[in-house]
C-alpha cells in the first residue's frame, strides 16, 4: 500500500495534460459505451485508436502494465468462467469432468478480457494524465445540470477531492501501524488463512477509527475556513480551447465511424 | 474586541463542563498567550473564537457579531482565523495553492482573483515556490506555514493557533515563532495557546487556565511571577526564571519574573556591571578582561 499509484496522476510531461478534462472524462463515457458494444471488427479498431492515444499521451506500456497487473487473476477468472461455461459448438470435452471447451466460450472468453482490459486502461489513461485538482472540478460542472434536481453537485465534487487527497495520508498511516506492529515483534506474514486475516484486521480496525477522527477534525478545519451550503467557486475555472474542441471531434468522429462500421456491417 | 460573557461549555449533558464562567476582553492587535495543563480547557475556549463551538451558556461576541447568531458565522470565520494543532487534520487541498486558495473558494471570491492572492499569502509566510507541491511532500513546518498561509489569506483580524510549534524541531520552531512575532507586529491579534511559556515571551499578556477557569490573566512577568509563587502540577516556571531564582538563592540581586533569554542576559550583565562597581574594578581593569562585563 505504501507504492500504492494504481492509476496515480503521474504524467506531468504528458500533451493530454493540456486537454480539458471534460473533453477526456466524455471521451472514457463514449469509449466504454463502444467497447460494451464491440464487435470483433470495432475490437480492432477501438484497440488501434487507443493504441494510438497511448502513443500521444506518453504514458509508458510499463506504467499502463503496472496498472493492469493487479487486475490480471481477474481477468483470467473472467477468461476461465467463459471458457468453460457457455453453450456452443465443443473444441473438445473431458470425459469424467462436466467440463466443455467451445467456439463461443472462447470467443467470449477473449471479448470479455479485451473489454475489462480496455476499460481499466481507458480510465487509467483518464486518472494519469489529468491532475485529480481538474478532475473534480470538471466533475462538478458535468454534473451542474443534476443541480435541478437537487443534487448537491458542489458537495460531492469537494467529497470526491477529499477522498483523493487522504489516499497518500491513509497510505502513509498504513505503513505507521505496520512499523509499529513490526517494532512490537509482531508478524505480518503469519502462515495461514485466519492468522493473515487476524492480522489485517488488527491493522484495518485501527486505521478506520483513525479516518473517523480525522473526518472529525477535518470537518471542523472546513467549516473554520468557511466551508458551508452556498455559492463557491474554483482555484481554476475550466475554459474550452481550440485544442479541446478539435480533441472533441476527433472523438466524436471516431464514435461515429464505428457506428457506420456496425450500420454496414448489418 | 473578542468578549466571553460567563461562558460555559459541556461536551455533553452529564459530563462536567470544559470551560465554566469564562470572562474574557481581547482587544484588536493584542498578542496573547493562552497556558495551562493537558485538558484545562484551552483548545475548547479557542474553539469558540470562530464559532465551531457555542457556548452552552453565556456568549462569545467577535466585533459585536454573536456566535449564536448562525448568519454571523461566515463573518465571524473571516475575522478570526483558526490553525489547528495538527496541520495533517487541517490540509484539504491536493496541492499547496489549492489548500490556500479553499477559504477564498468558499467565500466565492472570482477565480481569476484567486491566484495573485494564493501567491501573497504563501511569500507572507515565506513559502514562494512552494504552490504545486503536495501536502503530504512538505515537512512538519512547511505544513504548518501552508495552514497558516490557508488563514491569512482571508484576511483575519485575529489569529488564533493552537499549539503551534507542537512537534516542530528548534528551527521549525523559531520560524513559526518569528512568524508569529511578524504578523503581531503588522497588527494582527494573535491568540496563542501553548505548553510552553518561554515561546510566548513577547505576547502583550498571558491567561493561565485550569480545569476549564482562568486563573491568572497578566503581563508574562506577572504570570512569571504567579507561576514562580505555587506549585503548578501541570505547568512549568520559565527555565530562565528558575535560574535566576537560583541566582537569587546565592545572594544575587537578580529579579525572578524573568522569561526570555534576553531579559536575563540583560539582567545578569547588569548585575554584574553593579558587582564590578562596588568592588573597585578601574575601568582600566575592565578594558583587561575584555572591556565588557560579560568577561568578568
Amino acid at each position: 500500500m505504501q507504492n500504492f499509484h494504481f492509476g496515480q496522476y503521474t504524467a506531468d510531461a504528458s500533451p493530454l495534460r493540456h486537454v480539458d478534462p471534460r473533453v477526456k472524462i466524455l471521451t472514457v463515457v463514449i469509449l466504454s459505451i463502444l467497447i460494451f458494444q464491440a464487435t470483433p471488427g470495432e475490437i480492432v479498431m477501438i484497440s488501434l485508436f487507443m493504441g494510438l492515444v497511448i502513443r500521444i499521451s506518453r504514458v509508458t506500456l510499463k506504467e499502463i502494465g503496472g496498472v493492469l497487473k493487479p487486475i490480471a487473476v481477474f481477468a483470467v477468472l473472467l477468461f476461465l468462467i467463459h471458457l468453460f461455461f457457455s453453450e456452443g459448438r465443443d473444441i473438445f470435452t473431458i470425459p469424467v469432468l462436466p467440463v466443455r471447451i467451445t467456439y463461443e466460450g472462447l470467443e467470449k472468453g477473449f471479448i470479455v478480457v479485451w473489454q475489462f482490459t480496455a476499460l481499466v486502461t481507458a480510465g487509467a489513461l483518464l486518472t494519469m494524465t489529468t491532475p485529480p485538482s481538474t478532475l473534480v472540478a470538471a466533475l462538478e460542472k458535468l454534473l451542474r445540470p443534476m443541480k435541478i434536481v437537487r443534487v448537491p453537485t458542489q458537495d460531492l465534487a469537494v467529497m470526491v477531492s477529499m477522498a483523493l487527497r487522504f489516499v497518500p495520508t491513509f497510505s502513509e498511516e498504513y505503513s505507521r501501524m505496520k512499523t509499529a506492529r513490526l517494532a512490537r515483534g509482531g508478524d505480518l506474514k503469519g502462515k495461514g488463512l485466519s492468522r493473515r486475516l487476524k492480522t489485517a484486521i488488527s491493522i484495518v480496525v485501527p486505521l478506520i477509527l483513525s479516518a473517523f477522527r480525522r473526518a472529525d477534525d477535518l470537518a471542523a478545519a472546513m467549516e473554520a475556513r468557511g466551508y458551508a451550503r452556498g455559492p463557491r467557486t474554483t482555484l481554476r475555472e475550466l475554459r474550452m480551447t481550440g485544442t479541446d474542441f478539435a480533441a472533441l471531434a476527433v472523438m466524436v468522429s471516431f464514435a461515429g465511424l464505428a457506428m457506420m462500421i456496425r450500420f454496414i456491417d448489418f | 474586541m473578542i468578549t466571553f460573557k460567563d461562558v460555559t461549555y459541556q461536551y455533553g449533558e452529564m459530563t462536567p463542563p470544559v470551560l465554566e464562567g469564562v470572562d474574557l476582553r481581547i482587544p484588536e492587535g493584542q498578542y496573547v498567550a493562552l497556558i495551562g495543563p493537558n485538558g484545562c480547557g484551552k483548545t475548547t475556549l479557542i474553539k469558540h473564537l470562530n464559532a465551531l463551538l457555542i457556548p452552552s451558556r453565556g456568549e462569545v461576541l467577535i466585533n459585536s457579531m454573536n456566535t449564536r447568531d448562525l448568519s454571523c458565522h461566515r463573518d465571524i470565520r473571516c475575522q478570526v482565523g483558526m490553525v489547528f494543532q495538527n496541520p495533517d487534520h487541517q490540509i484539504v487541498g491536493m496541492s499547496v495553492e489549492e489548500d490556500v486558495a479553499f477559504g477564498l473558494e468558499n467565500l466565492a471570491v472570482p477565480s481569476r482573483e484567486i491566484s495573485p492572492l494564493v501567491r501573497n499569502a504563501l511569500s507572507r509566510v515565506g513559502m514562494e515556490g512552494f504552490e504545486k507541491r503536495a501536502p503530504f511532500t512538505l515537512s512538519g513546518g512547511e505544513k504548518r506555514l501552508a495552514s497558516i498561509a490557508g488563514v491569512l489569506i482571508m484576511n483575519p483580524r485575529y489569529l488564533a493557533l493552537d499549539e503551534p510549534t507542537a512537534y516542530l524541531d528548534p528551527a521549525g520552531r523559531r520560524r513559526i515563532l518569528r512568524m508569529i512575532r511578524q504578523l503581531h507586529q503588522e497588527g494582527m491579534g494573535i491568540i496563542h495557546v501553548t505548553h510552553d511559556i518561554g515561546e510566548v515571551a513577547d505576547a502583550d499578556r498571558i491567561i493561565v487556565m485550569e480545569r476549564g477557569v482562568i486563573i491568572m490573566d497578566g503581563t508574562p512577568a506577572e504570570v512569571c511571577s504567579f507561576l514562580m509563587s505555587r506549585d503548578n502540577p501541570g505547568l512549568e516556571a520559565p527555565i530562565m526564571a528558575a535560574l535566576m531564582a537560583k541566582l537569587k538563592e546565592s545572594g544575587w540581586e537578580l529579579p525572578t519574573n524573568i522569561i526570555s533569554v534576553e531579559d536575563a542576559h540583560k539582567e545578569i550583565h547588569s548585575c554584574l556591571t553593579r558587582l564590578a562597581r562596588d568592588n573597585g574594578f578601574a575601568k582600566s581593569h575592565h578594558s583587561q578582561v575584555g572591556g565588557n562585563p560579560d568577561s568578568i
